[in-house]
């Protein structure tokens, strides 16, 4: 008796914890950092002994890999904005549009999409929100013109995490765990996201396309000097206002050809035994260094703007969702789904992806698809439908979790971007979009994934 | 390789996108220097 008091006493203690920490996380009170409220969570379980030691080292080895990826990623992402490649984007894509709101609509997307596919989701919100307000100040739209171009922003740089598996560190963490790489993953998840992203964009344009400008103005050298210099949107990487000067085009193409190089190493040189983690810190150093050459730029920037927290902020997270897992809570979807899953290929990646859809739209994507690996990997599922299930895992991450502004940092960081910005979304117009798009496109890349493996298994 | 091929060809695309035409690449944006550019050609001009 007194044991089963004391396993309901750390039940409660536990479910606590998960349940504050997640709160602080998503609600970040004074703007606190994500990483207090994990590190604190975890730091309160272990001294609870709900998590030992050994585990503790276990999840330390699992996510710094992926943490440093993210990290190095990011610090490519500084050095690239330090050297002005992100300051013409704005002007670049109105160019290029050509006075068609319709085609700026598009290259807006296309934009966010590689932003992600080369950088990463949190990365390229923090980039591409502040250059489409740019944007629609610019070419001084009306309130509802704007948002086809911030929602399309958000929806696709988000979603498009999906494809390549390493612009997410959701999808990275638990890649070992299932035994897969990320040749593989991409083999698995490219054609389907491919044709959820497509459908995303074409539902958004659906959606918007009575408030998609027909004609939007063009603009003229002396319209945009006026621009840059009445603007005071500063970009959140930038720390100050810079004023927009020549930018060092021979530089620009170098940096940006490393970035794409870099990117590319991922998916040939770890079959040759180099680990994702150290391609992408070379590629970083080798950009600073580069930098350093050409423009005689030191690192004190790089230091200061590079998201360091990010590994105690997933360490701390994966610490608290392990402790959820101890007590058995994985134990009880187990008991729920584990027939159904094994009966076929539909019923696992339905599940899986229809739950962790679920779950981060109420507690965050991060600990959901921790969650979900973690109760995966305790089915005692055979390898080919442990991966498939896992991929499913990371479709209802990165587009099931758009549901709701808590689903992703990424949703959040944008929310948080906007109304720095003076564009205040309400949750009720988030949900009025997300639930129009963000369901059927779910659906449709279940769908997609399923014929998808009837073709390749 | 596959995988790869695309990346390179999306990496052109993402190039394409981030990067003005040339004719606007060579312009000068401080008109400080864009006036100052302006007199000494004049300048070369009258003296040439």
């Amino acid at each position: 008796m007194g044991l089963i008091q004391m396993h309901e006493y750390v039940l409660v203690y536990t479910f606590t914890i998960f349940a504050l920490t997640t709160l602080f996380i998503m609600w970040r009170p004074r703007g606190i950092n994500e990483a207090i409220p994990a590190i604190i969570g975890a730091m309160l379980l272990f001294v609870a002994g709900v998590v030992p030691f050994s585990d503790i080292l276990e999840i330390f080895k699992l996510v710094s890999g992926p943490s440093i990826t993210i990290i190095s990623t990011i610090v490519m992402c500084i050095v690239l904005e330090s050297i002005g490649v992100f300051r013409w984007a704005a002007v670049n894509l109105v160019n290029k549009a050509k006075g068609s709101g319709m085609r700026l609509f598009l290259y807006i997307m296309v934009l966010c999409f590689l932003m992600t596919i080369f950088f990463n989701n949190d990365g390229s919100i923090l980039i591409t929100t502040p250059i489409i307000l740019h944007i629609v100040n610019m070419l001084q739209l009306k309130p509802h013109q704007k948002y086809p171009y911030l929602f399309a922003g958000v929806f696709i740089a988000t979603s498009a995490s999906l494809p390549i598996g390493v612009s997410n560190i959701a999808n990275l963490i638990g890649l070992k765990m299932v035994g897969l790489d990320l040749i593989s993953y991409t083999h698995f998840a490219f054609v389907p996201s491919m044709v959820g992203i497509f459908t995303l964009s074409l539902l958004l344009y659906l959606l918007f396309k009575k408030d998609i400008p027909k004609n939007i103005s063009t603009l003229n050298n002396t319209s945009i000097e006026r621009f840059i210099s009445n603007s005071n949107h500063a970009h959140p990487l930038s720390g100050i206002p810079q004023p927009l000067e020549a930018i060092n085009w021979p530089l620009f193409k170098v940096c940006i050809s490393m970035v794409v190089i870099i990117r590319g190493s991922y998916f040939i040189l770890p079959t040759y035994g180099v680990s994702i983690e150290a391609i992408a810190i070379v590629g970083a150093v080798l950009l600073i260094m580069i930098r350093w050459i050409s423009m005689r730029m030191g690192i004190m920037d790089v230091i200061k703007k590079a998201p360091w927290h990010i590994l105690v902020f997933a360490f701390g997270m994966y610490v608290t969702v392990y402790a959820l897992n101890n007590t058995g809570i994985t134990t009880f979807f187990n008991e729920l789904f584990e027939g159904l899953m094994k009966q076929n290929f539909v019923f696992a990646s339905f599940i899986t992806g229809l739950l962790v859809s679920i779950l981060s739209n109420l507690m965050n994507n991060l600990p959901s698809v921790m969650l979900g690996t973690l109760m995966i990997t305790d089915m005692g599922l055979d390898l080919q439908t442990l991966q498939v299930s896992y991929i499913a895992i990371i479709i209802g991450s990165d587009i099931g979790a758009l549901l709701s502004p808590l689903g992703t940092l990424a949703t959040l960081l944008w929310m948080f971007v906007l109304r720095k910005n003076g564009v205040h979304i309400t949750w009720s117009k988030y949900f009025k979009v997300a639930l129009l798009v963000i369901p059927l496109t779910l659906f449709v890349t279940l769908i997609a994934f399923n014929l998808w493996l009837l073709f390749i298994l | 390789m596959i995988i790869f091929s695309l990346l390179m060809v999306s990496g052109l695309f993402f190039y394409q996108l981030l990067t003005p035409p040339i004719e606007e690449q060579a312009l000068p944006i401080d008109r400080k220097n864009k006036k100052k550019m302006k007199f000494r050609f004049n300048g070369v001009n009258s003296n040439a």
